[in-house]
Formats: C-alpha cells, structure tokens, sequence
C-alpha cells in the first residue's frame, strides 16, 4: 500500500509530465456520451494513425467536458503551445487535426471551440469563453473531460481527497457546521437541507448506520449522475467518505442503476484504488474513522429511486415503498439508521471542505446556494451537461448558453425535474432557477432534467408521454398510482385521438388530485406534475384538442390530415409511389389527391415531396400548415437536383410498367 | 357423438360453441333449444338455440359456465365431442309480421336473440336489439347483431360505453317517448326478464320472457320444469319455454330455481381432481 | 398518552397506530389492506387521515400514535379523496353492481350470489355475503367510475388444490403474501410484475403446489374478496353458524370453528386464532370428508348376498340377535383412539358387561394415523368400528358387525352395518397427544339417519334387554366418568408440526384413508385419487 503523502507526491510530478509533455497528448472525450457519437471510431482511428505514423504521443480517454452536442470532443496538447479543443472530431477530422494542427500549424478553426487554459494567441478564444462554457461555473464538474477518470493520479493532482483529509482533521460536528453554512440541499430533487438531513440521523444514538449514494437516475433523459461518476467517480466517493464521517456511518452502497455498465466500472475501478491508497477500510489513515463501500446494482425499475423502495432493494427485497414514518434516517437499511444521498449532492462535500462554506455560498440565491448541473436537452442548438449558479435565469440558460431555439422556432416552454417536474411556460423563461421559484412555478428542480420545446411539441402529447412512463414504472402497491395514472393515460389517449369530451378534462383534473394526494410516494404524488402543468400553462391546447379537434403542432396523428395543394403539385407521382395505404391518387403531371378515408397519416408523402413544390401540406382542426418552398437554383418552384433524379426515377418506373 | 366446430371465449364466462348436429340444425326455428350430455355420465342440461347453419349442418350455443355441467361443456375445445344433443326442443316463437319487434337481452341472452333477430326482420319486422352488459368487456356479438336488426342499442351497467342503464331502461324510454312497440321479446337473468315485464305491462305491450327452470327430461314427461304462469302450472319443455311475461309468478320460479342448490354446490365443490388436472393440461398444451 | 381525534380525546397505547387508537375508541376509519394479524403495509390508502403537522394525508395504519396528536378522519376532503381512490381500487374489479341503479331492488330479489366460473358482477361472487368492498362502496356513496374499468382476463387458478384463485378480482392489498410470510417465514406467494401489470402469484409461473404452499388456507381467510376462496365453501355465502370446537383428525388436538350453512352441513372449519396456522387437513379435510357421497347413511342388514337397508330398530334386532350366542370370550370389539372418552369407555362397558368379553381393543394409531390389529385366535364374533382387521382373518368370522361413517371393503362382509357419525357431527370429550382433554362440540348433523359410537352401542345394549346404557347425551356420560375440565387448544405461538411439515401429517382416520375421501389430499400426495373410479378403498 503506497503511503498517501507518496501518492500525492507522485501525483503531482505526473500531472506535471503531462502539462509539460514534449510530445502531443490527445485527450479523447471516450464517456457514454462520447462513445454514442462515435469517439470509438475516432480513438482507433487516431491509435491507427499514430502507429502508422510510428509517432511518438500519448492518447487518454477522459469523460464528458459538457457541449455534449458537439461530440466527439478532442483536447489537444501540442508541446509549446496552449491545449485546443476541437469539436465534432470523427475518426477523419482527427487525421485532419493531427495532420494539420499537430504536425503542421494549421489551427484548424473549423473544428475549434477555444483553447484550455490561457489564449492560443492565433485569434481563437479560450473554451471558457465559447458562448456554450460562458455562462457556466464549473466547480462539481470541474474535472470532467480533462482527467483520466480511471488514473486516481490526475484526481489526486487536482486536489483529489484533500477534502477529506480536511474533514479528518477537524471532525465530523465541524463538517456538519459547514455544510449548514454552506446552505447545501439535497441534488436529488426535493432539496432539504443537507445537514439537517444529517443531523437526525446523528441525533439517534444506533450502533451502526448506513450512508447510500442513489446513483439510479431513473428520469427519462437525465444524464447529469451518469456523467459525472463516468467522469470523475472520485469525487462522488470522496464525497461519501466525508459525510460518514459526518454521520457516524461505517458502512456504505452506491446503489447505480444497472443499465451504467460504464459508470458502474469506474466506480469498481475507483474504489480499490482507494483501498489501495488506505482511503478505505479500518482506521483510516490511522484516524480512527472506519468506512467500506460496496457498489449495489439497481435492475431496472424507476421506482427503486425512492428511498424505501431503494433500501429494500439492497435488502433483497422488492422494490416497494414503505409509509413514512419510520425516516430511513431514523430506521433504514435494516432497521438502522440511513441517510440516502444523490450523487452531485456528494460530490458537493469535498469542495466545500477544500474551499470552505463563504466560497461556496458565494455563488447562487439566498435560499438556494451554490451550483447545480442540468442536463440541457430539445429544441436548443447546444445540448449537453451544464453547471450553473442557482438563480441562472431560464433564459441565460436556454438562450446564451444554450444558443436559443434549434430551428428558429419560438421556444414554448421548458420542461424541468423529468417525469415528477412540470412544463414552464415560454412567459416565465426570466423565472430564476433555484428551488421555490421552480415550486412556485408548478414544477420542480428535480434530478436536473431541462428540456426545451417548442411549437413543434405537442404539450398534451408530452403530457402523455410521461404519464406512460410512470404508468410503466410504478410498482403497483397503491392504487392512486397504479390505477390512477393508467385512467390519466386513457384520457389523454382519448384526447389526442379526437374521442374526448369535454367532461373528459374535468375528470382528468380531478384524477390528477387523485392521485397526488393519494399516493404513497413520490412517484405517484409527482406523476400528474406534467399533467397538472401543461393543462395549467397550455390549457387551450387541450381544449383545442377536445373542441376543435385540433393539435396546434401537428403531432398527434388521429387529429391531423395530411392534403395535396393541387396548385403547387406539378404531379410527380413520388409520394403515390411511397404511400403504404394505397391512398394517393394521381397520374404523371395531374396534380394528385389524397382519399383521407384510406390515409394512414403516416406522413410519408410529406417527407418525400420535393422541398421545390411542397405540396403536400397537413390540416388540424382550423389550422393549416404549409411547408416551405425550397427552390434551389433559378425560378421559385423549379425542380432540385433531388426532386429531378426522383422525377427521372418515376419516368424508369413508369415505362417499365 | 357431436363435434364441436368452433370454440371461443367471446366475454369473460360466455362461450361461444358450434356444434355440428345436422338434424337439429335442419329442424330448429327461433326460440327452440336443445338438451346435451357433455358425456355418458354427464347431466342432461337445457342450452337455448341461439344460431343454426341448416346448410352446415351446426347449431351455435351461448354457454355461461356457471356448475360443473356447464364447466365440463366449457372446457372443451373445436374438435372435441358432446356424447349427446337432442332437439330442438320447446315451442318455436311465433314469427310473424308484428310491426316493431323490440328485443331485449343481457348475458346468453345476447347470444340467443341472433337468431330470433334475423326471423324476426325476414318476416317484415321492424327489429330493434337493445343489449346490456355489467361493463363494456362483457359485450359480445355486436357486428353480428348489428347487421341482424334494423336498430342497436347497447348498454352498460356501469356507463363504461354508450348508455348507462339497463336494456330494460331504454324499452321504457321509447315507450314513455310515445314511440309504438308491438311485441317485447326478453332474455336474460330472471330479475331482468322481471323488470321488462313490470316495464311494458303498464303499457299493454305483449312481452315474452325465456324462461329458465330446472329441467330433467325436456319431452314433457318429468315435470321438473314446470313454471306457474297466470292460473296455469305449464312446462317450460313443452309449452315454452316462452311465456307471457305479465303472467309469470316471478318468485316461484325463482325459489324452484334454488330448490337443489346445495347438491349443485356439493357437486361444484367436491374437488372434482380430474377437472382441474384436465385444465392444467390444456394449458400446457394451449 | 393522549391524543385529539375527531375532536374527541382519546388515550392511545404505547407502539399503537392512529387507526387502532381509534378503532378502539369506536372511530370507525375505512380501511381494506390493513388487518389485525398483520404489521402495516400502507398499500390501499383508504385508511388516510389528515394530522396537524404532518404534510399531505398519512396513512392512519402506518403512523404511530404520539403525544398530543390532532387528529381528522372523516373532513369532506378525506371523504372526497377516499372516494377517488375506491373508483380506482374498482375500475380493476368487476364492479358494476355497485354503481348499479337497481342494486337495491336486485339484492331484495336475489340476496345470495349465483355460481359462475368467472366473477363478473357481485351478482357471481362467493364473497357477496361478506365482502368488504362491498360495505365500503355503500359507505363511501359511490356512485360511478370515472374512466371504463378494465377486465384483466387473467386465466382462473383452479388447478391446485382445495384453494381456488380468480386474479380478476384481486385487488393488490398484499394481505395474502403478508400473512404467508407472517405464518410462514417463506414466499410462496408475491407481489409479480408491475405497474398495471402487477399481480399476486409465484415465482417462475409455478403452481402452489410446486412453490410449496402448505395450504393452510389463512390466505382465504384474510382475503377481502373472492380472489381466494375455499372451493368446497365458497358458494355457501355467509355461514350461519360458527361452532368452535376441536380437530381430532391428529392429536394435535387444534381448536378449530366449524362453519355450517343453514342445512347444518360443515362446510369449513379455520383455527381459532387468525395468527397460528392449523394444517391443511384442520383446515380443508373435515368438511369433505364428512360430506363425502360414500358416507353410510342408514342401518343395513344382510340378506343374501346384499346388504339392505332397513330402519334402525329392525338393525339393532337382529345384531342383538346375531350377538347372543357369542358372549363370552369368542366375541372381540376392535376400536381406536379416535373415537372420544364417552364412546370409549361405553363401547369398552359394552364389551365388559354386555358381551362378557375381555377382548376390548383399543388402538393407538401410528404416527401416519393407521390403526390395524389382529384378533386372538378364539374370537369367532366382532364389533368393529373400523377397517382396522385384515380382510382375511374377517373372512373367517362367523359375526362381524360394523359401524363405521364411510362404506369399506370390511363393512361389505359384515352381517350388520351401522352408519356412524363422526369429528363435528359429534359431541364429547377426546385426549390429545400430551393426555390433555379436549372438547367436542357438535357443530352439524350426520348423514341420514348416522348417530354416535356411544349413542349406537348405548341402544345395542338396551335392545339386548341390559340396564346401565340409559344414556341421553355425551355430557351424561363425561360426568359419570369425570371427564370434566376439557378446554379447546387455542395455540398461541406456534403452529402443529403437520403444519410445517407435511411428511408428519397423518394419512388415516378411523381406518380410513383420507386420500380417498378428500380430492385435494390426494392431488396434494401424488396419489391417484380414488375418486375418479368407483372402488371402494379399505
């Protein structure tokens, strides 16, 4: 076992040798997010090329640096000059950028999203200053993307465990102290105070008690956990080492869901290098403080993201909640004492230890201290992993970093907190994000979900599309829940399909008080939030629906009616071709009709239709919605280049008929 | 030996079974039904006529599981047989130009009306169908109902679809909406076929009712069957098994009707073992 | 301590919930999962309450009783809420009868449930009697559903023994899985799958049989529909009459409640104490075996070959005739230890006194319940009350008189067969395993005209011209032979060993194989039921 004080040392001259390394370095974004668009392909490309070349540099796989719209992200440390990182680098691009930016001088400006550190000095800005990084305090997602999250050395460098170190040396009633004035609450949804959390757990006096980090994350496009342990799993477990130490728990679970593999190693990885630097086990560090960790796989129900339902997991049983009380920080994880942290929430801890609680509270609201990473998804031209202070506008976030709508479109609403959390009306977007104004606003922070929509997103059918999800995922014990949320799914089939009345929205009102007050936990209490706020902020969608039959973003199929404009149709008879119903009716240079009994609004003949006629246009209710008319070249109206090879296409068709 | 041609489950308890039984077939007119052993050792039990195919040579039954007879009938499958089927036994309904015929039915009785139907609209009716269920799975026959009459109505119990009511209760509407009903035909539960003739009696409507009391022999002959109807004590076998439905002493049929309940129970609950390894049979080999 | 509910004060005890405070102190709270024999599980959230400091509306099951506590059970809120959620609780069950607007008039026509395969309304439902959701819709004035309720289809469980399942009406309370873990300690029976998917049942599709359940039944019993029910009982409705009394199909000696329909037919018999299981022979055996189609129900005499029946005055004649010349030592009476003190000890007068003989057997059944002996050699005549004697040895018998309850191989040879009512057609005092008395009350009647081993002997005595039997009940009889102080064995803690494990449960009674006479018992041995033929075991 290497002695902590050698460890740090060795650390230290590593990190050194690579900031000043004489060869390139390739840091490779290699996370799951990474490995999605492709950073696979270009790592063994990048490997590929170097052996060819016979070159001499190095190739380290770090986790996610953030714009994660921008992957496969690649840092590159050309000896000599400040590091640069490129963007959207496919196993081609990276050739190019060895090639040009590493071998010869070219700064490659296409790919480039700024440099690391200080500036190029060619004209390129640092990263920190690209428009997607500028509004960002990166402190719990400070590593990320710029370690290699599996060589413990690059976490000790930076700081790795000193936090803990330093709660060590002042013990656990002083933690405590700090992180009450640090004004840290929970990550995981609700947002209690966390040394209040801690404190009843401490105030019982049990022989043993048990801190869990819930690293499930079971929202439908949350990813912020996952990232993170990826990432940078030594903060997470740094994180729980101080607080056992704050609590008086010796034994502890990272209980991760198992569709992580990813995650799940890294973390595997990282705890026995802990063991082996004596961060683990009895006595540690000769302080008296002992502490085992054990990683605990999840199997793939949402529901086991609830505290009792967790617990009961590890305890083998299934996962179904339990009535509170008893706390879990009274009687948990067999009967003793619990507390159960969300993983960001942890990896809060070492930075207020290092830091300190004024540093920490320097940042945010004056009731919601701090940064907070969201998972920025939709309609936004830059999506990706983001850490903002709390009390970042709606707007900062949606608009400056996130680049603002996707299609120039205007922004509709932004969703928040997953399937629990609610929609937020476009009117609100100067809403502060921290706790109460979310609460306020009908929705909630939650896990850090943020998705943006637009008109193009049908809010009732986004409505649906969660209340599905939790239908799917609950556990079955309460009938609020279980039966509930399936009646709220039949009505809101039955109004994007055109059937309901409108006694209908007031019987899925009613329902949705039904089932949050009813229910037995979380799942249940929050399933109607998506309801409870589209129906409150997009109220006349729904009464569209009903009404008029209508759906104002041409989403939800039974209540739209795709149409020919015989005025635009010069009758090219590609979308007759593609129709799978059989439906359209048409002869060459006739402009076609669709039989709407026959039609299944598939939507085919709208997406083959030539952009240069656009003749194909869709009907809901009063509304009308017309393509645009693309014309490439010459006359408005005149053929494309793909609308006359299809045209050739129909003609060989034809004569072989 | 009889075969059975079709099998299926077409509501939760209702059974759908096709028999092949040529001779019926030929002969059996509207209202009729037959009597079957499921095997050699089986009850003779009474089942309406509720369809016939005279060119297929097969009768459709409508069976509710509800004892171990009709369990035993139930549980069997297209291409198995029933040890013996006699008919058709019982009255046939007069058929005749009538005017507006309304037919009313719940539970088999949705089944037995099919035939009925179509007679009834080949000899010049005006036939309307107004059908009830508990709740809307229970709903059967709908497609085939709906092309055998002139008029569909279906209810539910519950309003899980379309009306919330009774059949009976919509009998009641048109009546009271002035609307002319010449001949009411009821089938299904007895407190049902009471209702519907408490409904039209006020009215003057000629309402039949098919009725169901335990029966042994069918030919006449037991008097197992017999039914109080106005003065007279008539046999359900012979002389029905519709009756006039303002005649009927309701409570009498309905005490004959429980007279033998606990052997009924004591033969339903003796755990008959070979029945539910035969099930357990079927499934693995479902 | 001390707590306001309903504005009204009440003292609550220490480790008690809101809801047993209450219910306790008259406050009715509506309630379906939770259950005096089982810790809270918080699953139907009918029970709510709304509590001064305590956010949303906890469940009163789930949250203990503390100091000072203001409590509301019954605001329009809650009132409201319970309501909503019992729609809910019934959009997954047949339930149309209760929002049905003839419900009324229907049940005044029909009160009692009609047979069906499957439940489809309360109008087919063996729990219509006593069912609990039942008296909850009524309470709760509902009155319709909001959205179509669905109907499951799940296929019926009727293929394991004597339990009968029909998941379409089960409403996910768990009672069943938490009192077979309670009882049991194991998990024959959980909660499987999820969502609306979810349902009770075992692991990898196995039956109960394959998953080990011991069929004790004390799921039927807590089960607050007719998802569960004991297929010889469920279509009798409510019983009406409930006789506890004690088990002597082992000498466990269980007390259990006999419950009989109005035509005094036992129809089930459950332990006294909802906590302890009794085995499944307690539980399910007694009813089929007393109400079996082979029962002897009326006195027989030989003529010819066959053996007729004949009132039984004309019976005791001629056995009285038949046994006269044998007295003396050539006559043997063989009897076990099934049979009570009062039966004992007047068939062992009547041997002693009547018929001057010292062979009295009594036997002591083996641990499986079996009773056989041989006869000694000079016995030329015999009373049995069993097939407890090898047929050949009964072959050589100049006499042999039976009286038993059911028709065997041995009674076929006797000259005179006397049909005996037995276990809860009984009354009187038996000995358990540890020499405890234990009492016998008569719950229901005997088949035809079968009347009690002592009753039986007593006019045999009397119609061979002998005073002393003038005996006019057991009780008479306890008295003169002391046997007084007989209490029930109500088992607090633990269950009978033939409960946990059925390699210690008794296969005979009386002689008699059970396995031949109870369906279930034989499905659940392996055995091939006897049943399905028409031999008459022995």
């Amino acid at each position: 076992m290497t002695s902590l004080a050698d460890a740090y040392a060795s650390a230290r001259e590593h990190w050194q040798a690579l900031e000043t390394s004489p060869v390139p370095i390739f840091f490779v974004g290699a996370a799951t997010c990474g490995r999605a668009a492709g950073s696979g392909d270009t790592l063994d490309r990048l490997r590929a090329e170097i052996k060819a070349r016979q070159l001499q540099a190095q190739v380290i796989e770090t986790g996610c640096l953030g714009p994660c719209s921008l992957e496969p992200l690649m840092v590159v440390h050309k000896p000599g000059t400040p590091r640069v990182c490129f963007g959207n680098v496919g196993p081609a691009e990276a050739v190019q950028i060895l090639q040009r930016h590493v071998l010869g001088d070219d700064p490659c400006a296409e790919w480039t999203l700024g440099s690391i550190g200080s500036a190029s000095g060619n004209g390129t800005g640092t990263f920190s200053d690209h428009p997607m990084m500028r509004g960002q305090v990166r402190r719990v997602l400070a590593n990320c993307g710029l370690i290699d999250p599996e060589n413990v050395d690059h976490y000790l460098a930076r700081d790795g465990y000193r936090g803990f170190l330093r709660a060590l040396e002042i013990g656990g009633d002083q933690v405590v102290d700090l992180v009450r004035r640090a004004g840290l609450r929970g990550r995981g949804g609700a947002g209690f105070p966390t040394w209040r959390k801690w404190d009843t757990c401490r105030q019982t006096g049990a022989d043993q008690r048990y801190l869990i980090c819930n690293a499930d994350e079971g929202d439908p496009g949350a990813f912020m956990n996952r990232s993170l342990i990826e990432s940078d799993p030594h903060a997470v477990l740094e994180g729980m080492l101080i607080a056992s130490l704050a609590l008086g728990a010796s034994k502890g679970y990272v209980y991760c869901r198992a569709e992580y593999p990813l995650a799940i190693a890294r973390l595997k990885g990282a705890i026995a290098q802990m063991r082996a630097l004596g961060l683990l086990g009895d006595n540690i560090q000769g302080s008296g403080f002992s502490f085992d960790l054990e990683i605990k796989k999840g199997a793939g129900a949402f529901v086991c993201g609830e505290e009792t339902a967790l617990i009961a997991s590890i305890e083998g049983r299934r996962g179904m909640p339990q009535p509170r009380p008893p706390f879990p920080a009274v009687s948990g994880l067999w009967g003793k004492p619990t507390i159960i942290q969300n993983v960001e929430t942890l990896a809060n801890l070492p930075l207020i230890l290092r830091n300190g609680p004024e540093w920490y509270a320097a940042v945010g609201t004056e009731g919601s201290k701090g940064t907070r990473s969201f998972a920025l998804a939709g309609k936004v031209k830059r999506t990706g992993l983001i850490e903002v202070p709390l009390g970042t506008t709606l707007r900062q976030i949606v608009e400056e970093i996130g680049g603002g709508s996707s299609d120039g479109k205007p922004i509709k609403a932004v969703q928040t907190g997953g399937p629990s959390g609610g929609c937020i009306g476009a009117e609100q977007l100067d809403l502060p994000v921290d706790y109460e104004s979310l609460a306020q606003a009908g929705s909630i922070m939650g896990s850090g979900g943020m998705i943006v929509i637009d008109e193009d997103t049908c809010a009732v059918d986004l409505a649906k599309y969660f209340i599905s999800f939790t239908q799917n995922e609950s556990c079955g014990k309460c009938p609020p829940c279980r039966v509930g949320t399936r009646a709220m799914l039949y009505l809101l089939e039955r109004i994007v399909e055109g059937k309901a009345g409108i006694e209908d929205l007031r019987r899925l009102d009613a329902l949705a008080v039904t089932v949050a007050r009813g229910s037995l936990c979380g799942l249940g209490q929050t399933a109607p939030n998506p309801v409870l706020t589209t129906m409150r902020y997009f109220r006349d969608e729904y009464h569209a629906h009903v009404e008029q039959k209508q759906c104002a973003a041409f989403v939800c199929r039974p209540l739209v009616q795709h149409r020919i404009d015989a005025e635009r149709c010069p009758g090219c008879t590609a979308c007759v071709k593609v129709c799978p119903a059989e439906a359209i009716i048409g002869v060459r240079g006739e402009p076609h009709v669709i039989a709407t009994e026959r039609c299944s609004q598939c939507g085919s003949c709208l997406s083959v239709c030539p952009p240069a006629y656009a003749a194909v246009y869709r009907v809901s209710g009063e509304l009308t919605r017309y393509e645009e008319i693309h014309a490439k070249k010459g006359k408005p109206g005149a053929p494309t280049e793909a609308s006359a090879q299809l045209e050739a296409q129909s003609e060989e068709l034809d004569q072989c008929s | 030996m009889f075969e059975i041609t079709k099998k299926r489950e077409v509501a939760p308890n209702v059974h759908e079974i096709v028999i092949h039984a040529p001779a019926v077939a030929k002969k059996a007119r509207p209202g009729q039904f037959i009597i079957l052993m499921v095997d050699e050792k089986s009850e003779r039990v009474p089942y309406t006529l509720c369809d016939w195919d005279r060119e297929a040579g097969t009768v459709t039954l409508v069976v509710q599981e509800v004892g171990q007879s009709s369990r035993k009938l139930v549980l069997l499958r297209a291409g198995d047989q029933v040890a013996h089927l006699v008919g058709p036994l019982g009255v046939p309904l007069e058929i005749e130009r009538f005017g507006t015929v309304a037919l009313a039915a719940g539970c088999y009785g949705i089944g037995a009306i099919l035939g009925i139907a179509r007679a009834m609209k080949a000899a010049g009716n005006r036939v309307i169908a107004i059908v009830e269920a508990d709740s809307h799975y229970l709903h059967y026959f709908r497609a085939e109902l709906e092309a055998a009459a002139d008029e569909f109505i279906q209810t539910t119990i519950d309003g899980s679809e379309n009306i919330k009511g009774h059949s009976i209760d919509v009998v009641k509407r048109k009546l009271e909406n002035g609307e002319s009903l010449d001949r009411v035909i009821a089938v299904g539960c007895l407190f049902m076929m009471m209702l519907a003739g408490n409904v039209t009696k006020p009215f003057g409507v000629k309402t039949l009712v098919a009725l169901n009391p335990i029966m042994l022999d069918g030919t006449g002959m037991c008097g197992a069957c017999r039914v109080a109807v106005g003065e007279q004590t008539l046999f359900a076998c012979v002389d029905g098994p519709f009756f006039d439905a303002h005649q009927v002493d309701w409570s009498e049929l309905r005490d004959r009707r429980v007279a033998y309940s606990d052997d009924e129970i004591q033969a339903v609950a003796r755990t008959d073992v070979a029945a539910p390894r035969r099930e357990r049979a079927h499934a693995r080999t479902a | 301590m001390q707590l306001n509910i309903d504005n009204q004060t009440v003292t609550a005890r220490s480790g008690e919930s809101v809801l047993q405070c209450a219910s306790r102190h008259g406050i009715a709270i509506p309630r379906l999962c939770s259950h005096s024999s089982l810790p809270a599980f918080g699953a139907c959230r009918l029970c709510i309450v709304e509590i001064d400091g305590m956010r949303g509306t906890p469940a009163s099951c789930a949250t203990p009783a503390v100091e000072g506590m203001v409590v509301r059970t019954n605001t329009e809120a809650l009132r409201d809420l319970r309501r909503g959620i019992l729609q809910l609780i019934l959009l997954e069950h047949p339930s149309a009868c209760l929002v049905c607007d003839k419900h009324d008039l229907c049940d005044e026509f029909r009160p009692a449930a009609a047979k069906a395969g499957r439940t489809t309304g309360c109008h087919t439902c063996n729990n219509k009697a006593v069912c609990d959701v039942r008296v909850l819709a009524d309470e709760l004035e509902l009155t319709d559903l909001p959205v179509p309720p669905v109907y499951r289809n799940l296929p019926l469980e009727r293929s394991d023994p004597f339990i009968d399942r029909d998941l379409n009406l089960c409403i996910l309370c768990g009672r069943c899985v938490r009192i077979c873990k309670a009882q049991h300690g194991r998990g024959t029976i959980d909660f499987v799958g999820r969502g609306s998917q979810t349902r009770i049942g075992e692991a990898f599709g196995r039956s109960l049989s394959e998953a080990g359940c011991r069929f004790c039944g004390s799921c039927i019993d807590v089960c607050p529909t007719g998802s569960l029910a004991d297929r010889y009982a469920k279509w009798y409705g409510a019983p009406s009459r409930f006789t506890a009394t004690t088990c002597t199909l082992c000498d466990a000696a269980c007390a259990v409640t006999v419950h009989t329909t109005a035509h005094e037919r036992a129809v089930a018999a459950r332990g006294v104490d909802p906590r302890v299981p009794i085995c499944v022979l307690g539980r399910f055996a007694i009813p089929e075996f007393l109400n079996g189609t082979r029962r002897l129900k009326t006195p027989q005499i030989r003529v010819g070959s066959r053996l007729r029946d004949v009132p039984w005055q004309q019976a005791l004649a001629r056995a009285a005739e038949h046994l006269r010349p044998f007295v003396g030592d050539g006559f043997a009476l063989v009897c076990d230890t099934t049979n009570t003190l009062e039966d004992r000890y007047v068939l062992y007068k009547f041997t002693r006194d009547v018929m001057r003989s010292p062979h009295y057997i009594e036997l002591q059944p083996d641990a499986r319940g079996v009773s056989r002996a041989g006869l000694p050699d000079g016995v030329r005549a015999a009373l049995l009350t069993g097939p407890f004697v090898d047929h050949e040895r009964l072959q050589q018998l100049d006499l042999l008189i039976v009286q038993d309850c059911y028709a065997t191989a041995t009674s076929e040879l006797a000259t005179v067969s006397l049909p005996v009512a037995v276990l809860s057609e009984v009354a009187g005092t038996w000995v358990d395993g540890d020499g405890r008395m234990r009492p016998l009350r008569k719950a229901c009647r005997g088949p035809g005209t079968a009347k009690p081993d002592w009753e039986i002997i007593s006019e045999l005595a009397r119609t061979m011209g002998e005073t002393g039997f003038e005996y006019e009940s057991a009780a008479t009889i306890a008295r003169d032979i002391g046997a007084v102080g007989a209490r029930l064995r109500i088992r607090q803690t633990e269950a009978p060993i033939a409960a946990t494990d059925p390699s210690r449960r008794r296969t005979h009674f009386r002689g008699h194989c059970l396995d031949d006479h109870v369906g279930g018992l034989s499905e659940l041995n392996g055995v091939e039921p006897a049943l399905a033929t028409a031999a008459v075991g022995g």
